[in-house]
């Protein structure tokens, strides 16, 4: 999917007319991420220690991005994506959100995109790998799906057929294991053949 | 809300980002970093503060650790990850977030396993003091060690 491409070095990203919303409890933490998007050109932002606050600033507008820390004490990271999925004003209810967590374990990672946020990254921030992110979601062109059990980006991403090991749930899954070959390999006169149609007459 | 609805939203972040002008991956990179160094010895600082304060309270050298929440050890452990980048290199993120798993782990069975803890403490200050001049290989095999200890002990428990 060409949304998924790796950006590239000379790639060019125009962040400077970008609204962030950092949040996250731990000041340091909190500085790391502003110097981070500071360093990519970005002029606008809105740094808050924690949830409460964040829905603060969504709710006075104008926020394009929200960048969160996932473990806060209180109300954390996925109960603030869940809240602005659901709950907040419709003008801000399809923001981007970036959920940037130290302990990642798969659980925290499913329950990230379940609630509806765009993309889960590990702490320590490192900033390709943010950049990456939204170079993504500068070419974003998943749809939104709204359900009672979920609101947020579509969470296919690509369409890679079942995980290795499983048969798979649509009626038109392929195993992943291919197993072994009935019949003897082509050779390479063969391939070529394939390759290069002949003339036939019909 | 009844059934599924898929909507196209309009792209905010390609209209504002995808315009003339705006600045290379690369620059952007190399500018974050370099704004990143200002903040290294602050992170270093608290990744030593946090060191110390870990080994202190919950290290074999305190009597009254069984007392504690191990939490306080999570959220410790959490903040070395936070200023990981000060360290690059140490290893000492990775051992920080096998400390998390292990409190998680404590807290999902209810149990508290002193020995696990104190190889997890021994490792952060082996990391500390000389993960940045080992190997990356020697990095994974103390990380992998450590991790097979803790399997080894999650087995048994």
């Amino acid at each position: 999917m060409a949304s998924l491409r790796r950006m590239l070095d000379g790639d060019k990203l125009k962040l400077e007319g970008i609204h962030f919303l950092l949040v996250d409890d731990n000041p340091h933490a909190l500085d790391i991420m502003a110097q981070v998007v500071l360093g990519f050109g970005v002029r606008n932002m809105t740094k808050v220690d924690g949830a409460a606050a964040a829905r603060h600033a969504i709710l006075r507008g104008g926020i394009d991005i929200v960048l969160t820390d996932g473990q806060m004490p209180g109300e954390n990271g996925y109960q603030l994506t869940e809240w602005i999925r659901r709950e907040a004003p419709e003008s801000a209810r399809y923001v981007p959100i970036v959920i940037i967590t130290g302990h990642t374990p798969q659980s925290d990672v499913t329950l990230g995109r379940d609630l509806g946020a765009n993309f889960t990254i590990a702490k320590p921030l490192v900033p390709r790998v943010l950049l990456q992110r939204l170079f993504w979601l500068s070419h974003e062109d998943r749809q939104f799906v709204l359900s009672d059990a979920y609101m947020g980006p579509d969470r296919r991403f690509r369409r890679l057929g079942p995980p290795v090991g499983t048969d798979g749930r649509r009626s038109g899954d392929l195993k992943g294991e291919v197993g072994e070959a009935s019949e003897p390999n082509l050779s390479q006169a063969e391939i070529d053949a394939l390759m290069k149609p002949a003339k036939v007459v019909l | 809300m009844s059934g599924v609805t898929f909507i196209r939203v309009p792209n905010k972040l390609a209209q504002l980002t995808r315009g003339k002008g705006g600045i290379a991956v690369g620059e952007a990179v190399k500018r974050a970093n370099a704004a990143l160094e200002d903040l290294k010895d602050a992170s270093v600082s608290i990744i030593d503060e946090q060191l110390a304060e870990i080994d202190r309270l919950f290290g074999p050298g305190n009597p009254d650790r069984a007392g504690l929440s191990l939490e306080v050890l999570y959220d410790q452990a959490s903040k070395i990850i936070d200023a990981g980048g000060g360290l690059p290199g140490s290893g000492l993120e990775e051992c920080a977030r096998a400390v998390c798993d292990l409190v998680s782990r404590s807290r999902a069975h209810n149990t508290c396993d002193w020995d696990a803890i104190d190889v997890h403490i021994a490792t952060l200050k082996v990391l500390r003091a000389q993960g940045q001049s080992l190997t990356a290989a020697q990095r994974r095999t103390v990380l992998q060690g450590l991790s097979d200890v803790t399997a080894k002990r999650a087995g048994e428990g």
